[in-house]
Parts: C-alpha cells; sequence; structure tokens
C-alpha cells in the first residue's frame, strides 16, 4: 500500500490524534458567518443559502444568537407553502455551541452526540465569533499536518546545508560522545546519535553505515574494556569523517596481536551477550579508508580512522 | 518429514502451481521462484511462513525484505549482514536491536521461543525495527524461510 507521505502511517495517526486535542475551535472555525434574523422570512432565507451556497445559518437577535436555520428547516417550510414566515417559527433553539477556545476534540464530540451538520462558535461572553462544521475540521487537521511535515522537511534542509550555509575556508562540524565503562544497558546510544546526524547531513547510506558500524564497534570496546570509560570524537568535513575513541587505559599488551581476527580479552559474560569474539577491531578497519591505532598499557589507547566521500557522496552536497 | 507447499504457507494458486514447477524439475528453489514472481518479500510474508509472532505494535511489514541472515555473534551481523536483511538470532538483550540498527537490519526475528527483554522491545520500537518472535528452532525457521525463497547474503566480503 502507497501511502500518502506523513498521513496514512501509524505514527502520523497519532499525530492526528494528538492535534484533535492540541488545534482550538478559533484555529479551524470559520469566522466570517453569514446570519438571518429570526423576522426575515423563509423566501429571503432561501435567496441566502442559495446565493452564499451554504446549508444553514445561525439566527441573531440584538448580536445575541438565538438559533441556528438548516436547508432542511427551509425545504420543510417550503413544502408547507410558508415562505412568508418569519424564520424564528422554524427555526431550532434548543442549541448546541461551543467556545473558540475549546480544543477540537469538544466539537467532535458534539458532533458525534447530535446529528447535525454545524455548530455555532461563541466567545466567553456568548456572542457568536463563528461558525464550524466537519469540513471545517477536516481541513484545519490537514493544515496543521502540512505545516507539522513542512517543519521537519525545513529542518532537515537546514541540517544537510550546514556545510553550504556557514562559510569559513575550513569548516568542520565535531560532535564528542562520552562513553561510560561497562553500562551495557546504555551502549550504542552514541552511535545511534552518529548515525542519525549523519543521515540529517544527507550522508550517503553505506558511508552513513560503515560510519555507524566503525563507531559502535568502537563504544562496545570502550564499554567492555576500559577502565574508566573513554571518549568518541567525531570530526566532520564534506569530504570526510574522521573518528577518534581515547581512552585512558587499561591499554592493548599487544596490538598487533589484538588486530587479528579472533583475538580476544573478553570475558565469557561479555560474549553471552554477543561480543567479544575479537573481531572488533577488524570490522572497524574493514570499514575505514585510513586506520591506526596506538596502545600503551598503562596508559590507554587511541583508534583514529578515517572514511572518505567521493564528490558524489560529500555531506551536505548541493541539490538535496 | 519433508514440508508440504501448504506448510510453508504460499499465498496463491499462482504462486504454489509455480512452485511445482521448480520443485519438480529438481532445480535448487534458491531465490528462483521470488525472482520469477517479480515480487520481493517483505515482513507480511516472512510472519506467515516463519509461523511469527510480531512483537512491536504498530509495525510497518510492508518493508521488503532482501535476505536472511542468522547469528548470535553481533560482530558478525555488523561485519557480514547486508542492509535490508532479516537478522535470525537466539540472543534477546537490547544490544541485539541496537546492533540491527547499526548494520540496517530490516528486523529481527526471535528463534526457539526466547522472549526478548522488556528493554530490547522498547529500544526496538523507539528505533522503528519491527521484532518477530518464532517458537521453533533457527534451523527449522530458516529452512521454511529458504524454501520459500528467501536468500542467504550474497557474498561474504
Amino acid at each position: 500500500m502507497v501511502a500518502a507521505p506523513g498521513l496514512l502511517n501509524g505514527s502520523e495517526l497519532t499525530k492526528a490524534q494528538e492535534l484533535v486535542y492540541e488545534l482550538k475551535v478559533g484555529q479551524v472555525m470559520t469566522p466570517e458567518v453569514v446570519c438571518v434574523s429570526p423576522e426575515q422570512t423563509m423566501g429571503e432565507l432561501e435567496l441566502i443559502l442559495r446565493d452564499g451556497g451554504f446549508a444553514g445559518a445561525p439566527v441573531v437577535k440584538d448580536g445575541h444568537l438565538v438559533g441556528i436555520v438548516s436547508l432542511q428547516d427551509l425545504i420543510l417550510s417550503l413544502e408547507q407553502g410558508a415562505v412568508d414566515d418569519p424564520v424564528g417559527n422554524w427555526m431550532s433553539v434548543d442549541l448546541l455551541t461551543v467556545r473558540e477556545g475549546d480544543s477540537v476534540i469538544e466539537a467532535v464530540k458534539a458532533f458525534s452526540q447530535r446529528p447535525v451538520g454545524r455548530i455555532p462558535v461563541v466567545d466567553v461572553r456568548g456572542s457568536l465569533v463563528g461558525i464550524l462544521t466537519g469540513g471545517d475540521i477536516t481541513r484545519g487537521l490537514v493544515r496543521a499536518l502540512d505545516v507539522g511535515y513542512r517543519q521537519g522537511e525545513i529542518s532537515q534542509y537546514r541540517a544537510s546545508h550546514i556545510f553550504q550555509d556557514i562559510s569559513s575556508d575550513d569548516t568542520s562540524l565535531t560532535l564528542r560522545y562520552r562513553i561510560p565503562a561497562r553500562d551495557f544497558a546504555r551502549s550504542g546510544e552514541a552511535s545511534s546519535k552518529l548515525k542519525r546526524a549523519l543521515q540529517r547531513l544527507g550522508g550517503r547510506p553505506e558511508i552513513v553505515r560503515r560510519l555507524a558500524v566503525a563507531a559502535y564497534e568502537a563504544e562496545m570496546n570502550l564499554v567492555i574494556h576500559t577502565d574508566d570509560g573513554g571518549e568518541l570524537l567525531v570530526d566532520m568535513r564534506p569530504d570526510r569523517v574522521r573518528l577518534v575513541v581515547t581512552d585512558q587505559g587499561p591499554g592493548i599488551e599487544d596490538v598487533s596481536a589484538a588486530l587479528e581476527p579472533g583475538f580476544s580479552t573478553a570475558p565469557d559474560w561479555i560474549r553471552d551477550l554477543g561480543f567479544g569474539a575479537g573481531m572488533g577491531l577488524q570490522n572497524i578497519r574493514r570499514c575505514a579508508d585510513e586506520f591506526e591505532i596506538e596502545s600503551r598499557p598503562g596508559v590507554g589507547t587511541r583508534l583514529d580512522i578515517v572514511v572518505r566521500m567521493a564528490q558524489e557522496e560529500r555531506l551536505g552536497r548541493p541539490g538535496q | 518429514m519433508p514440508m508440504s507447499l501448504a506448510e510453508v504457507g504460499c499465498r496463491s494458486p499462482r504462486r504454489q502451481a509455480f512452485s511445482w514447477v521448480e520443485i519438480s524439475s529438481g532445480s535448487n528453489r534458491l531465490g528462483r521462484e521470488r525472482d520469477a514472481w517479480g515480487e520481493p518479500l517483505n515482513l507480511h510474508d516472512i510472519v506467515r511462513v516463519a509461523g511469527a509472532t510480531v512483537l512491536t505494535p504498530n509495525a510497518d511489514l510492508d518493508a521488503d525484505v532482501k535476505c536472511g541472515f542468522c547469528a548470535d555473534l553481533m560482530s558478525d551481523v555488523l561485519s557480514l549482514a547486508t542492509p535490508g536483511s532479516l537478522l535470525l538470532t537466539g540472543l534477546i538483550q537490547p544490544q541485539v536491536v541496537r546492533t540491527a540498527d547499526m548494520a540496517d537490519i530490516v528486523s529481527v526475528l526471535f528463534v526457539r521461543g526466547k522472549n526478548p527483554q522488556p528493554e530490547t522491545v522498547a529500544l526496538a520500537l523507539e528505533l522503528g525495527i519491527p521484532l518477530l518472535w518464532a517458537k521453533e528452532t533457527m534451523f527449522t525457521v530458516c529452512g521454511r524461510l529458504y524454501s520459500f525463497g528467501l536468500n542467504g547474503v550474497e557474498r561474504i566480503r
């Protein structure tokens, strides 16, 4: 099924539900209301409804709402030849109204309780300020959803154009993520955030994936192996992203052994979680265009990788 | 006992008839049925064929599934699974979902009837990754999906 963007999928339905509560009647009603007085005749009402294309009108006397008269009332009066009867004789006086400050959900409830096509909107003093139909509610919701949708697009636009909008001889964007040791519940959060950031900057899916995988493996290494956690520093330029991962220990005894596939010092409980199989550094190296690692036992480890992007893959490139 | 086509859940007479041709001709069933049919598998197919339960409410099951990948080792997923894969695993921690997010996995199918931790489901809902659950073993679930035309990853990089 092809859904209209932003309208039919599950999360946007929830958005529409939210809007029914957030929007006020005053924001969606029709404010210019054509009213009739109770002294006008049904014949005059016929002309007003016909010329305006209305299906009903509120009836107002001395600025106060006294009733509402519909096309159905008009038809009944015409059937009985009561063209010269005053509107006051045919209007409904049992009035359902909503306040302009009510949320749209109140109006939706009112429509569901009574089979009416329109509800007069009054202010706090009870004066008529507008009229509300089901169509007004639908249009108001669609408008609000559309605005939200466009705002989403605008923020996307701004993020992906940061490298063009901000002018300097050499612009880079630096993100820092601090990774606590042994916090398995939150491990991977930084890499998820980095992934979203790269997507918003217009990174190509394959580039984003390589960086996300490398960052995640590095983040897991910090969580599993370090004494006090470490830091993920991401330096983004349009043509390359550098990821520098540092910690203050314990350091790796034999770096070249650590680079061998399958070499691992991870305890069993880490292996039970699906990690620590000695593939992490291999994976990082595979994702990177440049890869450097230095480590000194008792001092710490510094991993420095670069992923380069071709001209058509550049971050924040025009035409996105 | 060999699986009948009814058991693997062919969804239309035409698909079923075609499957019989493939099988009776003795050719490898790998992907043929799907390719010739011209429709990629989606998560609705996976749920039906695997007899799976969807654990994440309101999941988008229209997503295409390009291939399947099984692992209980997350580094294997990160290094070998291709974007758009379905991940079948016996691990149930939140890191599985995190791994799926990094590797552009379309959905995670937990096998052997293992129930994921609540944190795992919460994270999947947050990241919009549908979670599936099947009570049979990895081998059986994979067999059903493979027979139906779900390939493994195409090449080991």
